[in-house]
């Protein structure tokens, strides 16, 4: 590698360092005081800061020159990677820095980005992208039962299937809509929660996890083997969610081609349901941080913390430890009933156990209880293995070593619950 | 119905008659018969594993007696059967206690330790909670003040927003008691609430149970070892051997019991 190689290498280091500085300064100049609540500027860091980044990004571009990565490569990265980007920038910025998440301005940026995300970019960054909101949702209904209420739940996936096959099995017997079988999805998640809680109420611990488990086994076995639900073979031709009986694509698509330049490859279908899940994680977001601070939020979280110091304030247990389940599962119940809309064919491996601990890995990454952190979580379970397309098989050896990794060095999540 | 021989002189607001717990083949508590005055101190003492926590289990339904009755007349005219109760009923009906081993919720702050004590007083439900009403968030409001308002009344003025494992082990122990206080409780029933404290902690602990007691009109009972603290507060002292009550009295009483004398010094 000759002398002048190197040079370049050196100067191109800069807009990389620049940008790392940005993404990830805040995580290392600012540090929260966990006794007083307050953020505080550590300015010994700098200096680590401004030579590691320049450093990394240094490595970093001698490590392409090296591995003889095209280089001065024109034009916009893939879309996936922007989207891998943007998102993680995203999530840096509005979780880490506190000013920035009580700036109205700054989350009306956020929206309009997210609203607008579909016009700039592909069909395949959407799908990802709609995967990424319907996670967030499963994980924020698995939160309220592991996070909050601290009742290890094994079985999850089955609840996001009874969402998922009650809108494709009302749609294909007696032809209801997606809009009608919202909420009925939901509903029924909700309605087998409460079914499962009733004879489960006295277990915590251990016990619950083997029971949850087998539920969510016996649930997928059923599927497998009934004849109402196709067994097998799944279920196909879902239809998308009605826009007021229009076909999107007939009667939107040519102006927005012709006029703001939308991907011709995209489905306008596929826009519709990135919407409405979008519209309703901002709904459950809301939601579930009314939840948190709320006298039922904090009974959830005394039952978490002590049983026994719970009752003896007053905490009705069974009453809680129900509604955090079924509140949990409606979570799952309409996060299911998007998926099928979402990908138009499901079979009972869709909801199998490796889907429910991809719901609770989420929720231990991001850090239990935490909702910025299931929604950090979340993009990082989903998008990750999309990064790891080519090694696919090693995608559960990444995923264990990550999580004994989080184990490790941060227990308590990658962003822990804030007061 | 209750029987007509139940310890009922003086109305007081919490008996027991004949109360028993047998767990397998120990029986912890032996027809133990007793009556707490409305608006007083009762100390129940005795040596270990007398039977003292079993009674306060039993009291406030964390374990349902074997035989025997408990009365409990949160005002005069009403009586409530507490026999087969449970923890947090019993709490909902205004008894509200602490523990021997301290039961915080420890990786939950002060301020929500307290606010979690306020559950009883509370309304707000699953509706509430999911729509956040304007009735909700005045009610959320007011917790929030009358929290706050005793966080501050205890000392606990910076700390609010601690975790409650990160405190001392003193103010664990007043978290503990404060805590119970939130609820409003009509008894207040104090598990060794002077166990390992200094010696200016416990004075201090003092001077909090005669507060309380003057400005609310709270029952208070407690299980202790210091015998200062107990003679210096109570105005009743029970005290409990082998699971049987071997004396009842003033604390002036008490302290020249035989009974008392033998199960805690021995005899000659």
């Amino acid at each position: 590698m000759s002398l002048k190689a190197l040079k370049l290498t050196l100067v191109k280091a800069w807009p990389g360092a620049l940008w790392l500085i940005i993404v990830a300064g805040p995580l290392v100049i600012l540090r929260v005081n966990e006794i007083t609540g307050r953020v505080e500027f550590v300015a010994e860091r700098v200096v680590k800061l401004l030579v590691g980044a320049f450093l990394a990004a240094f490595l970093w571009g001698l490590f392409r020159q090296l591995s003889g990565s095209p280089e001065g490569r024109k034009g916009n990265p893939p879309p996936l990677k922007r989207l891998g980007l943007s998102a993680l920038i995203g999530a840096f910025i509005s979780l880490k820095v506190n000013a920035l998440n009580k700036s109205r301005l700054f989350w009306v940026i956020v929206a309009l980005c997210l609203l607008f995300f579909p016009l700039m970019t592909s069909p395949y960054a959407l799908k990802v992208a709609t995967s990424v909101l319907i996670y967030i949702a499963l994980g924020l209904g698995l939160n309220v039962i592991v996070g909050l209420s601290g009742l290890l739940h094994l079985g999850f996936a089955a609840f996001y299937g009874v969402g998922a096959y009650a809108y494709a099995l009302l749609g294909h017997y007696l032809g209801w809509g997606f809009w009608v079988c919202l909420p009925l999805g939901g509903l029924a998640a909700a309605l087998l929660g409460l079914a499962l809680g009733l004879p489960v109420i006295r277990l915590t611990g251990d016990y619950l996890a083997i029971v949850t488990l087998g539920f969510g086994e016996i649930f997928r076995l059923l599927l497998t083997n009934l004849d109402v639900t196709f067994g097998p073979r799944g279920i196909g031709q879902i239809a998308p969610p009605g826009f007021f009986g229009l076909d999107l694509n007939q009667t939107f698509k040519p102006f927005l081609e012709a006029n703001i330049g939308l991907n011709p490859a995209m489905d306008l279908n596929k826009v519709w349901i990135y919407l409405i899940v979008l519209g309703l994680v901002a709904l459950s977001v809301k939601v579930a941080s009314r939840l948190e601070n709320s006298r039922l939020g904090r009974a959830w979280l005394a039952l978490r913390e002590d049983e026994i110091a719970a009752r003896a304030a007053g905490v009705n247990i069974a009453f809680t430890k129900l509604t955090a389940l079924a509140l949990g599962s409606f979570f799952a119940g309409l996060a299911g009933v998007i998926f099928a809309a979402q990908i138009t064919f499901i079979n009972p491996p869709s909801f199998s156990f490796m889907e429910s601990i991809y719901i609770l890995v989420i929720v231990v990454l991001g850090g239990q209880g935490s909702i910025p952190g299931i929604i950090l979580g979340a993009t990082i379970i989903t998008v990750l293995p999309e990064f790891l397309r080519g090694s696919d098989n090693y995608r559960l050896l990444i995923f264990g070593g990550l999580l004994v990794l989080m184990m490790v060095f941060r227990p308590q999540g990658l962003l822990k619950r804030g007061r | 119905m209750l029987p007509s021989d139940a310890p009922t002189a003086g109305n007081p607001i919490l008996s027991t008659h004949n109360l028993s717990m047998r767990f397998g083949g120990l029986l912890a508590l032996s027809e133990v018969s007793l009556a707490v005055k409305r608006g007083s101190i009762t100390a129940i003492i005795g040596p270990n594993g007398a039977g003292k926590t079993t009674l306060f289990n039993c009291l406030t339904g964390l374990n349902n007696p074997t035989s025997g009755l408990i009365t409990y007349r949160p005002q005069e005219g009403q009586t409530v059967n507490l026999t087969h109760g449970s923890l947090d009923k019993a709490a909902r009906l205004g008894l509200a206690r602490t523990f021997q081993n301290i039961r915080l919720f420890n990786e939950l702050t002060v301020l929500e330790n307290v606010l979690i004590g306020l559950h009883s007083r509370l309304k707000a439900g699953l509706w509430g909670a999911l729509t956040g009403n304007k009735k909700t968030r005045a009610e959320e409001a007011l917790a929030l003040e009358l929290a706050n308002d005793l966080l501050q009344k205890q000392g606990f003025g910076d700390l609010t927003k601690v975790l409650a494992k990160n405190l001392p082990y003193g103010l664990r122990k007043r978290l503990e008691i404060t805590r119970a206080l939130a609820a409003q409780p009509t008894i207040l029933l104090l598990d060794e609430p002077a166990a390992g404290l200094n010696g200016g902690e416990a004075q201090d602990l003092i001077k909090l149970i005669r507060e309380v007691k003057s400005e609310g009109n709270l029952t208070i009972i407690l299980i202790e070892h210091d015998m200062s603290l107990v003679m210096s507060v109570s105005d009743e002292v029970h005290a409990l051997e082998y699971g049987r009550l071997i004396a009842s009295g003033t604390p002036a009483a008490i302290q020249r019991d035989e009974r008392v004398i033998k199960a805690y010094l021995g005899e000659e």
